[in-house]
């Protein structure tokens, strides 16, 4: 059995000023670094523990990593394939400078570029897909995965089989900084099982929209 | 225009505590489930949570759960057979360790075939929370919460995300612990549904034996 938890990286700089990151690095605020201690001390009241943290090497997901990776000893890979959406153009750009600068579209189809430039929905859809299959070509164990909203989404769609949809349309699987979802895959049988979505009880009860 | 829907699976039954096949057989809670019920009332007290309507499967252990949150938070209740849980034929009342002596394994079921000889199949009972789904939809938009069961939760799940039964053991399953819920939301202008948070309450391994074959 595979046992996969799927983490967000805690506040950024960029979430804090209502940037569309993507793949601009911005680093954890100091509430971010509070997220993650709180998960820390919740997961080391629990017991849990992993064989392996995966992280995406941006500087917002790593950074969570490291900490958590130092307090419950784990050791800790960085895999490109775990970074947020290249979102082209709308990089590091505040939602006023995007409609700006940007032209806007009354429809999108899923293999159009985001941001002029950048991965359509399909194609981080299928990044998403490449990163389950770069998972499960490792042995079954505990593996902890820090990463990003956007990519972790199509992750949810890969193992669900739901594919891609015009104008983003499709269900969103809510992400809070330093939440959690929690999943298991018995290959014997190709089973998935969701156990919990952004579990983010460390840090704030459900809610808070 | 917003939907805030919860699918919250009943407490602990009988039929749980000794291992039974349910479906649509009648199992009061235990002691411990109607306790789970108190402590999620408290919970839900602490954080705010209320709802608009508490609509029940009207089986008495999703009905006493629902009356529980009802009582405590002050809410309407409607019972609605269509949350019921799935009908498993002539498994219902069985044993979850007879099964596999009593029922020989077959090599691949597909989604139309009927459970337990008579009860409902796969497709079934995603057209049942189909149609559960749809007429909590033709509600006012408001805050919803569907007391039920394991099996049509997981199906109710499906219709949400927009994924179909696979056959055999190839559908993921959404483990609802007793206890457990789901929250969505609703979008009625950008028709666009989100997963708030899911079964957060919960340790992983809770029922995962009972779940892991309910679900099929």
């Amino acid at each position: 059995m595979y046992w996969i938890t799927l983490l967000r990286h805690g506040e950024s700089q960029g979430n804090f000023e209502g940037r569309h990151q993507g793949q601009a690095d911005f680093p954890l605020t100091e509430l971010g670094r509070q997220q993650t201690k709180a998960l820390v001390d919740r997961w080391k009241t629990e017991k849990i523990s992993f064989d392996l943290v995966i992280s995406s090497p941006l500087v917002r997901a790593h950074e969570t990593a490291v900490m958590i990776s130092t307090e419950l000893k784990a050791p800790l890979e960085l895999d490109p394939l775990w970074m947020e959406r290249d979102n082209g153009l709308m990089a590091g750009l505040s939602e006023e400078e995007v409609r700006e600068t940007l032209p806007q579209f009354d429809f999108i189809h899923p293999y159009q570029p985001v941001g002029q430039t950048g991965e359509s929905q399909w194609e981080l859809f299928l990044r998403a897909g490449r990163a389950v299959q770069s998972l499960l070509d490792r042995p079954p164990a505990r593996y902890l995965i820090v990463s990003h909203g956007g990519l972790l989404n199509m992750f949810f769609y890969a193992i669900l089989g739901i594919a891609p949809q015009p104008n983003f349309h499709g269900p969103r699987f809510r992400f809070n900084n330093t939440a959690f979802s929690t999943l298991h895959y018995n290959p014997g049988s190709h089973r998935w099982y969701v156990i919990s979505v952004n579990d983010h009880f460390h840090w704030k009860p459900e809610g808070d929209e | 225009m917003t939907y805030f829907i919860t699918l919250l699976r009943h407490g602990e039954s009988e039929g749980n505590s000794s291992g039974v096949i349910q479906g649509q057989s009648d199992y009061p809670l235990t002691v411990k489930g109607t306790e789970q019920a108190r402590i999620l009332v408290s919970y839900w007290k602490s954080v705010g949570t209320t709802f608009d309507l508490i609509i029940s499967s009207p089986l008495l252990r999703a009905s006493r759960t629902a009356e529980i949150i009802s009582a405590g938070l002050k809410v309407p209740i409607e019972y609605a057979p269509a949350w019921k849980e799935r009908n498993f034929g002539q498994l219902q009342g069985m044993q979850l360790d007879e099964v596999h002596q009593r029922v020989p394994p077959v090599d691949f079921f597909h989604p139309y075939e009927p459970l337990g000889g008579n009860g409902e199949s796969q497709l079934e009972l995603y057209i049942r929370a189909g149609q559960a789904i749809q007429d909590v939809l033709r509600l006012p938009a408001g805050s919803y919460l569907i007391v039920s069961h394991g099996g049509i939760l997981n199906k109710a799940f499906f219709v949400i995300m927009g994924i179909t039964p696979q056959g055999h053991y190839n559908s993921p399953i959404f483990q609802f612990g007793n206890t457990g819920y789901a929250q969505f939301r609703y979008n009625a202008s950008s028709r666009q549904w989100a997963v708030l948070n899911f079964n957060n309450q919960h340790k992983p391994d809770q029922d995962e034996g009972l779940n892991s074959w309910k679900n099929d």
